[in-house]
């Protein structure tokens, strides 16, 4: 699936949550939005031979080599974007799934940075 | 992060003056005189053009910010939460600190004894009940507990240092405070003059407070708002105008008031300038200058009975002795007449005549016989003898003449001496107890004695009729007198309390004159405090409302404008919140987490005013019931607060720290751990220098990365690492020095690059780059290389050790940060 298509997929379960999702709806959209974070992610590191190799690490050492080649600032809402989704996609004990709001906060998050990570990577 | 502050108050007043055209010069006058104090206004009152500050704008325009005080460390001793002495160490300068600490670990103290020790009272205990201070002991520590807070003084080398003792048995409220600023003697703390400070811009926040802020009376909040714009001195001055207002309007009416009594008094008042004054009063407008003219005039010109008496009691006579002296000597006289009567003085005068025709004759016809007995020759000798005689006859005459002008002159005399009797005393002055008859009657004795022609009768008696006279007069005289003070004494009550209607009625007549004035300028200054107002108070409500926009994250509120609304007791502040885009009913709709997050917004623009001398910002659990979500919030709110302000931030769980690890913000972590018998320790959980190495090793780790992207990244990870310690480092120095932070700032700003910022942090000086081998060997032996590595790696980084350079970094950043 392309990271838009994971995209869409969120935002459907968020606007339309079918019966059989109705306690991990949340969870489920986090889980996509974040899927298309790191897709769109992956696939910009292997638009340039040279960063190929980052799309085979670790998300959070995708995250620290991103500040280099993006601006930080989009590189920073990478980061709490990724975060937050992903302590949202976990269950926690005591902590209660994120509200509609937050999940369209990192749906519009996700959606800029997608927009951003779509030119190749440039050499620092 | 700082709100525009451009003009205080007055100003704002002034120009908006300036820019009225329809109020009357007198009005203006008052509200300019109420600005330049109670004396001026006062004088104003009184018809005094005030003298109007020549360029308003410029003179007090700029109220210049004051000295900026940061937090260098606190110690405490044996109090609250805390045993034997623990230090939290600060870095004096903006920034960010977080302190985190479980519950229970001490870190409130340290908040607690800050806000105790600078303010002499902490907002969680007060207002509440007696055990709630009397826990403030630490069971673990000795007996003498003490705090000791040290404060960085922008722009001082060292900066001040109050501190707190108690003795074994004190109270909380007993203990000892002092200020020690550096290198003097050791002063009072409200030396500091922090007092009125504090209350407008306190800089100390807990999480009760936050809560206490919005769930207050609508009012409170207002009035905080109020004082912190400054905008109290709208209310002073309206209320000087208001007061005068009330007072001028007491004056007013305060001669129609009492006119009723005055009219009664006077009623009822025989005198006769009762009389006048009623006709003076009797006009649409008083004639207040008869009615003065009344009250100050002793008796009155035209009254019938009062002129008598007044002359009788003016009347002056002359002495007894001058009337008998007169007599005497009118007496001699007589009896020199009668002693010559029987004399040739007589006759002397018809027989001097005749002598001296004969002594003619005799000179024209000499030696004859006389003509007239035909007897014996008048001759020479005849002659001589006839002179003698003629003289002799002569002087008797002349003797006799001169005894007679005597008599004429003292009767005359004593005519004069003595007046006619006056016409007072044939008035009927028995109504006011004054019998004139005896007197008229010696009077008349003495008028008619004098009147006779017979001055002996008149030198016998005169002495005697005079002296009857007096006696007769005295009593008269002395009835006389007392009768006009009688008079005097009944109207005098009378006549002050129309002296003082008449002082009440001008003042009356001023005071309308300055009402209508006055009211107006009320009125103007009404319509004008809604603007001013809003004026002052928008910059931070737009700054409120940004904040709260950063902080919200992903709430549905959203806040738009804030006023301040109302006046007297519906005075409150409207914030005009809307759910969902749809505007709703404000505080009611937002959760508990969502109205802390409010408070916090307009508590921040609060504590980061301009004016504020505070540099440092103390927040005890802003966290608790905010989503995690609003945590990411919060933490950039803070780090954006911290660019221009020491933000020290307390909290009791990781959610904060996280978020700043995460969203890569500039923070010193700090936590706090209790150990047994209330052993605290400090200890630094984080800097960004530290988590950039972090990520800097896990990168290096990271075999599976392309060797140049991970060089790459690992360098300039280690090259901030660095860069991050040598700002630190230059901050921490510079502030020790004395040196302004603005000035330091963009010093580091100007150092661009690793080399140059090292040189600024070893030597001082961002230009001398080439010198730095020598001093970077000093500082670390490692040094040298993994700044090279750092400088060069970062365009690849080819055969270098990303592992060891890392570690050798770490090394590299202990030293530089060290103090």
């Amino acid at each position: 699936m392309t990271p838009q298509q994971l995209l869409d997929a969120a935002r459907d379960l968020m606007t339309n949550p079918r019966p059989s999702m109705r306690r991990c709806w949340q969870r489920g959209c986090a889980c996509l939005t974040r899927l298309a974070l790191e897709t769109g992610l992956r696939r910009y590191w292997q638009r340039h031979p040279r960063t190929a190799s980052v799309a085979r690490s670790p998300m959070w050492h995708q995250l620290i080599v991103l500040p280099r080649f993006l601006d930080p600032e989009t590189a920073r809402i990478a980061r709490a974007a990724w975060f937050g989704l992903s302590r949202a996609a976990h269950h926690h004990t005591y902590e209660l799934p994120p509200t509609l709001a937050e999940l369209g906060g990192w749906h519009r998050d996700v959606t800029y940075l997608l927009s951003r990570l779509d030119p190749a990577p440039t050499s620092p | 992060m700082t709100a525009p502050h451009p003009e205080t108050v007055d100003d704002l007043v002034l120009s908006h003056l300036d820019a009225t055209t329809d109020l009357p010069e007198a009005a203006v006058d008052l509200i300019v005189a109420a600005l330049l104090g109670e004396e001026e206004f006062a004088a104003a009152l009184g018809g005094t053009p005030p003298r109007r500050p020549a360029t308003p704008a410029a003179g007090t325009g700029e109220p210049g910010e004051p000295i900026g005080t940061y937090l260098r460390s606190i110690e405490v001793t044996g109090f609250r939460g805390i045993g034997p002495t623990a230090a939290l160490h600060l870095a004096p300068r903006p920034g960010l600190t977080i302190v985190t600490g479980r519950n229970g670990s001490g870190k409130s103290s340290f908040a607690e004894a800050a806000e105790f020790a600078l303010t002499g009272d902490n907002r969680r205990w007060s207002g509440r009940s007696p055990i709630w201070r009397e826990g403030w002991r630490n069971l673990h520590a000795g007996d003498n507990p003490s705090i000791r807070v040290h404060i960085g003084v922008e722009g001082h080398r060292d900066g001040a240092t109050v501190e707190w003792n108690w003795k074994p048995d004190d109270e909380l409220a007993d203990g000892t405070s002092w200020l020690q600023l550096a290198g003097r003697p050791r002063q009072s703390v409200a030396d500091l003059g922090w007092k009125v400070p504090l209350e407008l811009y306190r800089p100390f926040l807990s999480y009760a407070e936050l809560g206490g802020l919005l769930s207050g009376r609508p009012s409170e909040m207002h009035d905080s708002l109020y004082r912190i714009l400054g905008l109290d001195r709208l209310v002073e001055i309206e209320t000087m105008l208001k007061a005068a207002r009330r007072e001028l309007d007491g004056l007013r009416r305060r001669p129609g008031e009492t006119l009723p009594a005055l009219r009664a008094a006077l009623a009822e008042h025989p005198d006769e300038r009762a009389r006048h004054a009623e006709a003076a009063l009797s006009g649409r407008v008083a004639d207040l200058d008869r009615l003065a003219g009344l009250a100050t005039v002793d008796e009155p010109e035209d009254d019938r009975d009062v002129v008598p008496l007044r002359q009788l009691d003016l009347l002056e006579l002359p002495a007894p002795d001058d009337v008998a002296d007169l007599a005497e000597r009118l007496r001699t006289a007589l009896d020199r007449i009668e002693a010559l009567a029987d004399t040739p003085a007589a006759h002397s005068r018809s027989l001097a005549g005749l002598l001296r025709d004969a002594l003619a004759h005799q000179r024209t016809h000499p030696d004859q016989p006389c003509p007239v007995c035909g007897g014996r020759t008048l001759d020479a000798a005849w002659a001589e003898r006839t002179r003698q005689e003629l003289d002799r006859l002569n002087r008797l005459a002349a003797d006799l003449d001169e005894a007679h002008r005597t008599v004429r002159e003292s009767q005359r005399a004593l005519r004069s001496l003595v007046p006619a009797p006056p016409p007072a005393l044939a008035a009927d002055l028995t109504a006011d107890g004054v019998d004139t008859a005896d007197a008229r009657r010696a009077w008349q004795r003495w008028a008619d004695l004098l009147a006779t022609d017979d001055p002996a009768t008149t030198a016998g008696t005169a002495p005697a009729a005079y002296r009857e006279l007096r006696a007769a007069l005295e009593p008269v005289q002395a009835a006389a007198h007392q009768a006009l003070q009688r008079r005097q004494q009944a109207w005098q009550p009378v006549a002050d309390q129309l002296r003082a209607w008449v002082e009440a009625e001008r003042a009356a007549r001023r005071a309308t004159a300055t009402l209508t004035a006055l009211k107006k300028a009320i009125d103007w200054l009404r319509k004008v405090s809604d603007s001013i107002r809003n004026e002052k108070l928008a910059p931070v409500a737009a700054e409120a409302t940004e904040i709260w926009n950063m902080l919200r994250q992903e709430s549905n509120v959203e806040l738009g404008s804030i006023r301040l609304a109302g006046t007297g007791t519906s005075r409150r502040v409207d914030l005009n919140v809307s759910v969902d885009g749809v505007p709703g009913a404000a505080l009611g709709v937002m959760s508990q987490g969502e109205l802390h997050s409010l408070a916090l917004a307009l508590f921040l623009p609060r504590a980061t005013m301009p004016e504020s001398p505070f540099r440092f910002l103390v927040i005890d659990d802003p966290v608790q019931s905010m989503d995690p979500v609003k945590v990411y919030g919060l933490a950039e709110v803070l780090a954006r607060v911290a660019r221009h302000r020491q933000v020290i931030v307390f909290t009791h769980d990781d959610r904060l720290p996280a978020a700043v690890r995460r969203l890569d913000i500039d923070a010193r972590i700090l936590t706090v751990s209790r150990m047994a018998h209330s052993r605290v320790k400090v200890s630094e959980g984080g800097n960004p220098a530290l988590r950039y190495l972090a990520d800097a090793k896990t990168i290096a780790c990271d075999t599976n990365l392309d060797p140049t992207v991970r060089g790459t990244v690992v360098c300039n990870l280690v090259r901030d690492a660095l860069e991050y310690a040598c700002h630190e480092r230059v901050r921490a120095r510079d502030f020790r020095a004395g040196r302004p932070v603005a000035e330091t700032e963009a010093a580091l700003d100007a150092a661009r690059g690793l080399r140059p910022t090292l040189a600024l942090a070893l030597l001082g000086d961002a230009q001398r780059a080439n010198e730095l081998r020598d001093s970077l060997r000093r500082l670390h032996p490692a040094a040298p290389q993994v700044v090279s590595d750092a400088n060069n790696g970062a365009h690849g980084a080819a055969g270098v050790d990303l592992v060891r350079l890392v570690n050798d970094a770490e090394s590299v950043v202990e030293r530089l940060v060290r103090p």
